[in-house]
């Protein structure tokens, strides 16, 4: 139902729309017609594949705003993309970024110090 | 962009001096990408070498002002590439079809951990040369996405254009490239004892 993972399309659940009612602040026949006319996407499994897209910001305004609005309705996917979002921030954060040592830089650099200009551009 | 410290208004005649301006800044990323894609020093070395010499041959083609870290991780992608196929093998790459969904989320919740609790339970005792292990055991088609897009900090469009595939590809490998690194990390949480601990935190 909610839990972000389900894997195949199921029929939509009466749980869920009146879950996603109670959190959206409108009633079950709104939802019910925001499904019909793609206005709100009820598919977690469909919505959850842009979790990455999303998170990094690559989404374009559309899909964003699908993405907002199932979150919204939606508390299970709400936690999973908090959860995803977090484990992300993590690894951007304490992944090591070692430099070039000093000694590498100048070995790599010298066969070009001084060296003239290629006659013509190769593959 | 990068400003090169040479007179000559020109890349297009860059000599030498000129090019190792322009390049000199970026060899940190160079080193760091090389080390993941290599795992070991000498072997990056050798990458680095090959990398900088056909770029250097290939400068005049390069346009100034124009993205030069992606420009000069494409020519490295290329070289690594055009590497294998000289000594006719490849590493491990990914299939789709043999890379099992794992979901930390998922994992979380059967362990009976809460999911706001992970960061400070179990995440924050993972060290960091765990982090960069993780990375490593990764498929190299997923490793390197992960790189750019996480360690450095790339585009999905730039992401595209260094390794040459379209934007679709980018994404798909990111999502089971992190799928597969939370998998990692969440295996050395286990392995470690992290979440026995962390389990006993929870029931004190």
């Amino acid at each position: 139902m909610s839990d972000g993972v389900t894997k195949e399309r199921p029929p939509i659940s009466r749980a869920w729309v009146s879950g996603a009612a109670s959190r959206l602040g409108v009633t079950e026949g709104t939802v019910r017609r925001w499904i019909r006319t793609g206005k709100l996407n009820p598919s977690c499994s469909e919505v959850y594949g842009m979790v990455f897209p999303y998170l990094d910001r690559e989404l374009g305004p559309e899909e964003r705003t699908e993405v907002e609005r199932h979150i919204a309705a939606c508390p299970g996917c709400e936690e999973h993309f908090g959860f995803d979002g977090m484990v992300l921030r993590f690894v951007r954060q304490r992944a090591p970024r070692a430099l070039c040592p000093p000694n590498l830089q100048d070995r790599l650099l010298a066969p070009f110090k001084g060296r003239a200009a290629p006659d013509s551009a190769v593959e | 962009m990068s400003t090169s410290t040479s007179d000559a208004p020109s890349v297009a005649l860059a000599d030498g001096d000129a090019f190792t301006a322009e390049v000199a800044p970026h060899l940190h990323l160079l080193f760091r990408t090389a080390m993941r894609l290599t795992h070991e020093e000498q072997a990056a070395e050798d990458l680095l070498q090959d990398t900088l010499e056909r770029a250097f041959l290939n400068f005049s083609r390069y346009e100034p002002g124009t993205n030069i870290r992606a420009w000069l991780l494409r020519i490295m992608s290329n070289v690594r590439i055009s590497g294998f196929r000289r000594v006719a093998r490849r590493p491990q790459t990914s299939s789709l079809d043999t890379v099992e969904d794992f979901s930390m989320y998922r994992a979380v919740k059967v362990e009976g951990i809460a999911p706001l609790d992970v960061e400070s339970v179990v995440l924050n005792r993972i060290g960091e040369e765990s982090i960069l292990a993780a990375i490593d055991a990764l498929p190299e088609d997923f490793r390197m996405v992960v790189v750019l897009a996480d360690v450095e900090g790339f585009s999905y469009k730039d992401m595209a254009a260094i390794l040459e595939v379209p934007i679709g590809t980018v994404t798909s490998r990111l999502f089971r490239g992190r799928k597969q690194l939370q998998r990692t990390l969440w295996d050395h949480a286990r392995d470690a004892g992290i979440l026995a601990s962390a389990q006993k935190t929870r029931s004190a």
